[in-house]
């Protein structure tokens, strides 16, 4: 039977708010909700192999950590434990259970810890799960967040972020800074990105991109559609590859140079596109309608500007006007 | 038994540490399905494979750190920076269509083979003395581990699958590659799963040592990333 920590809302009162000032080195914590004066906190680092992790960022001066741990068993509760290492600015926050010989952290299915924690916006986050989800939002200089088999969502974060997961689905949004995102198994969402560079990457799995303002693009998946939805920055690089998927793009109509090959699947555009060549028809002019066959078509629409890049190996590939 | 959990179970199945009855049951499913039953035959050429390889020597920390120091030494600089940063200085400084396998391989198979004897090394801080203060177990630390072995499990399962079907699908692409590049390839690969081979032995040897589990991942992510990395190029080499 799963036994809930006592952290209703009357033993927070009452005893679950501690405020650690003194805190120098790894220590274990006491207490489901705790506050750490962070007036200069550069890091934050934390692994919770153990259970869920919300992240948040906010304004005050300190970090709030609410643990919430579970577990089949009454007497495992006492073994689960949060450990924090602070050393300056550098904030760890690492879950664990005892063992006999010593405290680990380790993924278990009959117990874990669930964290939340509000931390300085301007802490660079690195943060990890194995089985439970990411969720971080409103941080400032940028996040690493890593799950095995969690979802990882992020939301609201300037600076550089890079995510990796093995099995999840990542939901990545308003994203203002390079993003280099990487899963094997589970859908890609990625929309409002607008850092210098944009990279993601799955295996098997969807992406899916809206509004990207990023002038360099790059998403690629092995057994899985690409779809890209909004505009193409002026000048802007956009490499969208697939093996066992479709290519599908809904623009809004902006200048742009077109290489796409689909060697077994066709090519639709529904844009004017001059200069069209077809491996399969030779080299020619096509209107909006006429540019599609198999193979190989490379034109510019409005003199070109931005460049496409499209590749897909045994799908489709189709580009039509959007609003 | 369904194709979820056979496919759960094929791991241990294939490497006979299954209970009799639940062996039974996983072989009587794989006679009446073909795609699990093609499941195994993929898991089983990777362990095959994985097994050909010369066996890393069981380290010996100070000969082994003092021999990865001098590959490290040796190995091009880009080999120690960030991937995100060596992602970047690919991605901006040198055009995405001129990478190459070797110096990339090796440098990485050298940070690699450090990460797999890092943590022989240096065991981190992590797993802390014991305090006065210490709750008393109440369930057995064996069966705490057997609830973390099974996490691990399932997750290097979902790694070995990912690298078999990745491996299946290049060596049918591969049959139409230039000689050179195929062989550039093999050579490569093959260096990435000695360097994993050696990941791995650590991780079987410190098999309760989740940093042991953590640096294996990365060499399994770096095989896949490899292997998805040379498919979608020679897919997207627009002529």
């Amino acid at each position: 039977m799963r036994m809930p920590t006592p952290i209703g809302a009357s033993l927070l009162c009452l005893c679950g708010v501690c405020v650690l000032a003194g805190l120098a080195r790894a220590d274990d914590l006491e207490g489901d909700v705790v506050y750490l004066p962070m007036p200069a906190g550069e890091t934050l680092t934390v692994d919770n192999r153990l259970g869920t992790l919300r992240l948040r960022g906010w304004d005050e001066p300190q970090v709030r950590i609410v643990a919430t741990k579970r577990a089949r068993e009454a007497g495992m509760l006492d073994r689960l434990k949060v450990r924090v290492d602070l050393q300056g600015g550098k904030l760890a926050i690492t879950a664990g259970v005892y063992f006999s010989d010593g405290w680990r952290p380790v993924p278990l299915a009959g117990a874990g810890i669930d964290l939340t924690i509000d931390a300085p916006r301007a802490m660079a986050v690195r943060a990890s799960t194995f089985h439970g989800f990411i969720d971080a939002a409103g941080f400032q200089a940028g996040a690493h967040l890593e799950s095995q088999q969690g979802e990882i969502r992020a939301a609201d974060i300037r600076g550089p972020v890079d995510t990796r997961s093995l099995e999840g689905r990542q939901l990545l949004q308003g994203i203002h800074g390079p993003l280099d995102a990487n899963g094997i198994e589970g859908d890609l969402d990625l929309e409002s990105i607008d850092g210098e560079t944009l990279g993601a990457t799955v295996f098997k799995g969807q992406i899916t991109a809206r509004e990207v303002r990023s002038p360099v693009v790059r998403l690629r998946t092995t057994v899985g559609s690409i779809i890209f939805v909004g505009a193409l920055m002026r000048g802007g690089h956009y490499d969208l590859d697939t093996i066992d998927g479709d290519v599908r793009l809904v623009l809004r109509p902006t200048p742009f140079r077109l290489l796409a090959r689909a060697p077994m699947g066709k090519v639709t555009s529904g844009f004017a596109l001059v200069k069209v060549r077809r491996t399969s028809a030779g080299t020619g002019t096509a209107g909006a309608d006429e540019a599609a066959g198999a193979g190989q078509v490379e034109g510019a629409f409005q003199g070109g500007g931005a460049l496409l890049e499209l590749v897909s190996a045994k799908g489709s590939i189709s580009l039509t006007a959007g609003r | 038994m369904s194709c979820d959990s056979v496919r759960a179970r094929l791991s241990s199945y294939v490497d006979g540490e299954l209970p009799h009855g639940e062996a039974a049951e996983v072989a009587a499913h794989l006679d009446g399905c073909a795609a699990c039953r093609e499941e195994r035959e993929g898991l089983e050429a990777l362990i095959v494979a994985c097994r050909s390889l010369p066996r890393a020597e069981t380290p010996h920390p100070e000969a082994l750190w003092a021999r990865i120091d001098a590959e490290l030494e040796a190995a091009p600089s880009t080999g120690e920076v960030s991937w995100w940063a060596g992602w970047r200085a690919r991605l901006l400084g040198e055009g995405w269509r001129s990478w190459y396998w070797t110096p990339a391989v090796g440098a990485l198979v050298a940070v690699l083979a450090l990460a797999g004897t890092w943590g022989l090394r240096t065991p981190r801080a992590q797993v802390a003395p014991v305090p006065a203060a210490a709750p008393a177990p109440s369930l057995s630390d064996d069966a705490l581990w057997r609830d973390a072995e099974a996490s691990f499990e399932t997750a290097e399962m979902h790694y070995l699958r990912a690298i078999s079907d990745l491996r299946r699908l290049a060596s049918r692409e591969e049959e139409s590659w230039p000689e050179d590049r195929r062989r550039s390839f093999d050579e490569a690969l093959a260096q990435l799963e000695r360097a994993t081979a050696t990941c791995r032995a650590a991780a079987r040897d410190r098999h309760r040592d989740p940093e042991a589990q953590a640096v294996l991942y990365r060499a399994y992510r770096e095989q896949i990333s490899f292997l998805q990395e040379s498919l979608l190029r020679r897919a997207g080499a627009h002529p």
